[in-house]
This record gives structure tokens, sequence and C-alpha cells, in this order.
């Protein structure tokens, strides 16, 4: 059995998983239970009734779009199920899950806080800060230990083959 | 990008329902005129563009592993 193959079939999955639940965690953590930004609080900060509403339909498409992407990381995985060359491995999934969940911590990080300025993870502190460096730096950091699980899965995977 | 006009025309028509829970007077038009002055490339953008880099970076590593091994078998 080929390392490709093993790493292959569950790590799109588990990337993709983690993607949608990072994305939960952002929406629900920061959004809602924090309260310390909202999609669009740079441009319209939240502090009046309609600029309320409007940040609120805005975090609901970005909750669509996390919704579904999680709805592909679950259909990955049912496919992944159905083949017969597939290696489950839990290590390889939970690391393609905390791999992604990095990836979108950094890929949303870059694109909305340093880039389009949309919104920053820490609204109040005014502008981009320490709170949007720490968010990218936790991206490279679950990536890294994401990579390290999927690596030591690959590893399993292959010495139990 | 279809899914962001979908959304948004969704709340433009249920937007009437809602309003300001301590005045009690209507935002609706406030919230559709600031929806619709707010609709900048950006907003969308905001929110299309991780999901789109992320899902083109995946696409491509199941594209590849897909090209290195055999065709799907199912289970019998």
């Amino acid at each position: 059995m080929s390392a490709d193959r093993v790493r292959g079939s569950l790590l799109s999955p588990g990337l993709v998983l983690g993607v949608g639940m990072g994305g939960f965690v952002d929406g629900i953590l920061f959004h809602q239970i924090l309260q310390v930004h909202n999609m669009l609080s740079a441009k319209r900060p939240p502090d009046s009734v309609v600029n309320l509403e409007i940040n609120m339909v805005w975090d609901g498409l970005f909750h669509t779009f996390t919704w579904l992407t999680t709805a592909v990381g679950i259909w990955l995985l049912f496919r992944a199920g159905r083949r017969s060359d597939v290696v489950w491995s839990g290590r390889t999934l939970l690391g393609g899950m905390i791999a992604g969940w990095g990836l979108f911590n950094l890929v949303e990080g870059v694109i909305d806080h340093h880039v389009l300025h949309v919104h920053h993870v820490y609204e109040r502190a005014g502008g981009v800060s320490i709170w949007d460096w720490l968010f990218l730096g936790s991206g490279v950091l679950f990536l890294l230990v994401g990579a390290a699980l999927v690596r030591s899965g690959r590893r399993h995977a292959l010495a139990a083959a | 990008m279809s899914i962001v006009f979908a959304v948004l025309a969704l709340s433009f028509v249920f937007e009437s329902a809602s309003g300001c829970p301590v005045c009690d007077s209507s935002t609706a038009d406030d919230v559709r005129a600031g929806l619709l002055s707010d609709f900048t490339a950006s907003n969308a953008l905001a929110v299309v563009l991780p999901f789109a880099v992320i899902g083109a970076g995946v696409a491509m590593l199941e594209w590849r592993s897909k090209n290195r091994r055999p065709p799907e078998k199912d289970h019998p």
C-alpha cells in the first residue's frame, strides 16, 4: 500500500471538516458568545440596531458557508468510507481536521483581517492589533500540529498494513 | 456567489418583520438601504474568498491523490 493512498483518502475529509468547524468556532465564539467582532464590524461598528441587523445578515452568510463546508466534509468522509482501499486512521483524520482549522485561521485572517479589513479579532482595539497576529499564529501552530499528526498516522497505517 | 445573492434576497424580503426592540420603530428601510449600500464586492469577497481559496487547494489535493491511485472500488 502506497503512502499517498493512505494519506490522500482521509486527509481531504479531515481538512474540509476542520475548515468548517474552525469557521464555526470563529462564528460562535467570537461573533456570538464573546461579541468581539462581527463580519463587517470594522466598516459598520455594531453601535446601533440597524448596524447590528446588517452585521447579523452578513454573519448569517458566513455561517451559511461554514455549514456548506462542513456538509462537503461529511460527504467526503462518507465517500472515503465506501472505498475498500482506505486505511482508517484516527490520527490522519484528527490531524487533517486540526490542519484544516489552522488553514481557516490563516486564510481568513489574511484575507478578512489584513487585506480587506472588514473586521479584526478584537474590534475595540481599533484596526489590526496583536490579537490578529495571534490569530494568524494559531493558524500556523494548528497547521504544524495537524501535519505532525497526519505524518504520524501515515507511519502508523503503513506499519499496520 | 449565487448563495450570497439568495441569502441577501431572503433578508430583504423578511426584513420588514423585524424592528427596534427598544423604541419599537421599524428598522426595515434603514437595514435594506444599509445592505444595499454595503453590498460591495469586498463584502461578498470577504465571505466567499477564504472558502474558495481553501476549496481550490483541497480540490487540487484530491485531484493529485486521485491520479496517483487506481480507480475507486466500493465495498462488496
